[in-house]
């Protein structure tokens, strides 16, 4: 036993998280340093802790059945002191994996720019396939494999942009995706109207529930908006911003195909990659 | 990161798995309370000075209360039993117990 010097005991408390299916913690590892407690001192409220104490010894040691190797040590539980001793109770609480799964609706959506410079930037090999393809599948294939037991809670739609922005595959459950699901996202042809791609987004999203992803796949600045060319740049990220404001539970991930810009050495590569690396300055802003 | 750039078109599917989905995130806990309960009294909550995430280890917040009084009764060993609650962000709830045998003896 020890006398508490400042009534103060630092107590390290390591607590696991007990999910709704377990939240009982099992106490386990108690070494029998002192006789057991009498019967008839039990009271009814400890009822819920004798089926998982052994009553037969003291506490040297707290585990529980998630995340393991956490513990309490006995010197700390098991205490004595002054009348009006406090503690300091420290611990963890942790996520088991099983936890992490999706546990809600989710709607991912992919906007693919469709315009004509992607026809040269985004091939892969002969079988007319493309990186936008192979991303959705990379996509679908990670959600199946993290998604959780229920796939019906995750819908997947598919917007194309190029001057104007088109739905190319509607929402489907993760679950019932048809095998062409993905084909049309290799298409190329005409400029590239930001604007209407996150309008679309945003009139597709804000009326669904639960988490929203938004794959937003392109190779360059925009070029056409309802307001002309001029103003192809303001009004894209206006339109971004207002899909950030208008769906609370929404991330917003961009990938920028063309990085080999980098390497051309014209006075015109040089300031169209200025641009572009403003642009995606200001993108990230608004997809933080 | 939420925006990246890759060279070539053969890289896009295997950067864009990398971007984090939402509910695979860190998880984040809320609403965290905690109280100590001992036969023959009233339930005493718990305060906290801070849950925070754990600086190294995934999916781990880290809590601290403030000073917090055990229930005692004089000569004889007293079970204090802690309860530490709190909810995930997808609204699973969580609970922790431990049993305090406090003794005072004069």
């Amino acid at each position: 036993m020890k006398i508490l010097s400042n009534n103060i005991i630092k107590l390290v408390l390591y607590l696991s998280i007990v999910v709704l299916s377990c939240n009982k913690a099992k106490f386990a590892e108690q070494v029998p340093d002192q006789p057991p407690k009498s019967g008839d001192e039990k009271g009814e409220e400890d009822k819920g802790t004798e089926e998982t104490v052994d009553q037969g010894a003291q506490f040297r040691h707290l585990s529980l059945s998630h995340c393991e190797g956490l513990k309490i040590s006995n010197k700390e539980l098991d205490i004595s002191g002054e009348e009006n001793s406090k503690v300091v109770i420290e611990g963890e609480l942790c996520v088991a994996p099983k936890t992490q799964t999706i546990a809600q609706e989710m709607t991912v959506l992919f906007v693919l720019d469709f315009s004509g410079s992607m026809g040269s930037n985004d091939t892969i090999g002969a079988n007319n396939s493309c990186g936008r393809q192979e991303s959705i599948s990379a996509i679908v294939a990670k959600l199946k494999d993290e998604g959780g037991d229920d796939l019906t809670k995750i819908s997947m739609g598919i917007i194309g942009f190029n001057a104007d922005a088109t739905l190319v595959s509607d929402f489907s459950s993760l679950d019932s995706l048809p095998q062409d699901w993905s084909q049309g996202a290799c298409k190329n042809g005409g400029g590239t109207n930001y604007e209407a791609a996150f309008n679309m987004a945003n009139d597709l999203l804000h009326t669904r529930a639960g988490h929203k992803v938004v794959y937003f796949i392109s190779d360059g600045l925009p070029t056409q908006s309802s307001g002309g060319e001029s103003q192809s740049d303001e009004l894209g990220l206006s339109a971004a911003q207002s899909l950030r404001e208008g769906n609370e539970e929404l991330d917003l991930y961009a990938i920028y195909l063309g990085g080999e810009t980098l390497n051309v050495g014209s006075a015109q590569a040089q300031i169209l990659l200025i641009l572009k690396v403003i642009f995606l300055k200001l993108l990230e802003i608004l997809c933080m | 990161m939420h925006v990246k750039t890759v060279n070539t078109a053969s890289q896009l599917a295997g950067e864009i798995v990398k971007f984090e989905l939402p509910e695979m995130k860190v998880a984040k806990f809320s609403n965290l309370a905690g109280y100590i309960v001992a036969e023959g009294f009233l339930e005493r909550k718990i305060e906290f000075s801070s849950f925070v995430p754990h600086g190294s280890k995934e999916n781990t917040w880290v809590f601290t209360s403030k000073p917090t009084e055990l229930y005692f009764s004089t000569g004889k060993i007293l079970d204090n039993k802690v309860v530490i609650q709190s909810l995930t962000q997808d609204q699973v709830l969580v609970e922790a117990n431990a049993l305090i045998r406090f003794s005072v003896f004069e």
